[in-house]
């Protein structure tokens, strides 16, 4: 009973013994952090504020002298130290180029504008015909044959005069026969291609005739080719003009993986 | 000779077929309009229809041809083109028939033209009436338009119809609809609307939209419908169902 008490006591002793240890280390600890806030705050000098005014006094950091190394091991891999770039000097060098450059341009164009010279430059015109070279080959290669049998109906005055007429609506043979000035057969000489083409339609209740959509379309093509032609023939020689075409199809690109083309001529 | 059916309200819509058999003297237009006329031949025998509000139309055994210009002018150019087609055998005829010349009385010469007997004339008519009374629910207005519904002579049905310029006309699957400022175009695989301002609208497999020129209303090729063309359909077929 004695022996069992006793060692009880020891236990109890034993176990105060261990939380005052800990409480000693912990007490170090806090002491520890204490002295670091103070150095932290011996870093930073206190400003006044002038006399009268509310503003409360600034502090502003003091050069303090090195901190003693800390005990922690270093890291396994440290980063070399970044290199310093000083944008601010670099951004006003630039600006200062830049306003040198304007000021060139505009005394080099005050100069030309002030001396009243005139730069006379061959007219430049870039087309970029890479979607619709493809239509275009198509287009190229349609046949005479094929062209006459669109074209050939339209190649009369009167057959083109009645396309003209019926774009106003549905006529009758009698009203085309009136306005054209031929009667019958004649008449029917020229409406007859005009149909077969599909530039007119004729009713079947009352014999009416229609310029279909294809007719008008025939007709005012008609008309822009002549317009076109027409300005061709009368136009002056255009020497001073030059034409870029940049026929930059796909099975026309220049292999330039053996590299780049030496002459302008590969261009 | 009488054919009756119950309408859906419970009324019944009865039809008459005239006792006395007739011949035309001479030929008669039915309709006749700015974008279609209709033409009977000169000899077809007839007899009248009759409802209970009076004469509504004739039941014919003959020919009758006919011709529509299906053509819609639009700012671009006339879209479409002329039908023309025949009825053969027996059709009707409901409308105003104000402008019908003096019936002949028909005899079995009349009948032996067409190669058919007053008996199985008369029952043909009766079935037909018999069936599109039950089919549709409405009375005829002869006021409103003029039909004509029959085969042509490939079997082909037909019905069209003219009412204040606007011509119908149903051509076994395919239906074109003409007024003053649209052309509606169904055939096999599409529905075409296309306006006189030149805008068209088709639907079907290859469904695009814009400008075009829709040519032959029944000759136009296209594959293959879509759910909005089959509606459209089934709309059209509650016109011409009672005669298949």
């Amino acid at each position: 009973m004695t022996d069992t008490s006793d060692d009880r006591l020891e236990r109890e002793i034993e176990e105060v013994r261990r939380l005052r240890e800990t409480l000693k280390r912990e007490l170090e600890e806090l002491r520890r952090e204490r002295e670091e806030l103070r150095m932290l705050k011996r870093d930073y000098k206190e400003v006044p504020s002038p006399p009268g005014d509310d503003v409360p006094p600034r502090r502003i950091p003091v050069a303090r002298p090195p901190r003693p190394p800390h005990h922690h091991p270093p890291p396994p891999h440290e980063h070399p130290p970044r290199p310093v770039i000083d944008l601010e000097a670099l951004a006003e060098s630039l600006e200062d180029m830049m306003a040198g450059l304007g000021e060139q341009i505009s005394l080099a164009v005050k100069g030309v504008t002030d001396n009243a010279v005139r730069v006379r430059s061959p007219r430049v015109r870039v087309a970029h015909s890479r979607r619709r070279s493809k239509r275009r080959r198509d287009v190229e290669s349609i046949p005479p044959e094929r062209m006459a049998r669109v074209l050939s109906p339209l190649g009369n005055v009167d057959r083109l005069r009645i396309l003209d007429f019926l774009k106003d609506g549905g006529k009758s043979f009698n009203e085309i026969e009136t306005y054209i000035g031929k009667t019958g057969s004649s008449l029917t000489h020229h409406l007859t291609p005009l149909i077969d083409a599909g530039y007119v339609v004729k009713g079947a209740v009352r014999g009416t005739y229609y310029v279909t959509v294809a007719g008008r379309l025939a007709y005012r093509l008609a008309q822009w080719l002549t317009s076109q032609v027409e300005s061709e023939q009368t136009a002056q020689p255009r020497e001073s003009e030059v034409r870029v075409e940049f026929e930059d199809e796909e099975d026309e690109v220049p292999d330039y993986d053996n590299g780049m083309p030496e002459s302008e001529e590969e261009w | 000779m009488e054919c009756q059916s119950r309408r859906r309200s419970g009324e019944l819509v009865r039809f008459y077929v005239e006792d006395r058999l007739s011949v035309l003297p001479r030929s008669y237009c039915p309709i006749s309009a700015e974008r279609v006329i209709a033409e009977i031949t000169e000899g077809t025998v007839c007899a009248r229809v009759l409802s209970d509000e009076g004469p509504v139309g004739l039941a014919l055994f003959g020919t009758c041809r006919f011709a529509v210009d299906a053509i819609l002018e639009t700012t671009d150019g006339a879209v479409g083109g002329p039908v023309t087609g025949e009825l053969d055998g027996t059709f009707v005829i409901f409308g105003d028939l104000s402008n019908l010349p003096e019936l002949e009385g028909a005899d079995d010469q009349s009948f032996q033209r067409w190669n058919v007997s007053p008996d199985r004339f008369v029952k043909q008519v009766t079935d037909i009436l018999d069936e599109m009374a039950a089919k549709v629910p409405r009375s005829v207005d002869t006021k409103r338009g003029t039909m004509l519904a029959g085969e042509d002579s490939g079997g082909i049905h037909t019905i069209l119809v003219e009412s204040e310029d606007r011509v119908v006309l149903v051509r076994g699957d395919h239906v074109v609809a003409i007024t003053d400022d649209a052309l509606v175009v169904v055939d096999d695989d599409r529905v075409s609307v296309t306006t006189s301002q030149g805008r068209c609208v088709e639907i079907g497999r290859n469904t695009r939209l814009g400008p075009t020129d829709s040519g032959h209303p029944f000759s136009v090729p296209y594959s293959v419908g879509t759910l909005p063309f089959r509606a459209l359909r089934r709309s059209w077929n509650k016109w011409y169902d009672w005669w298949r």
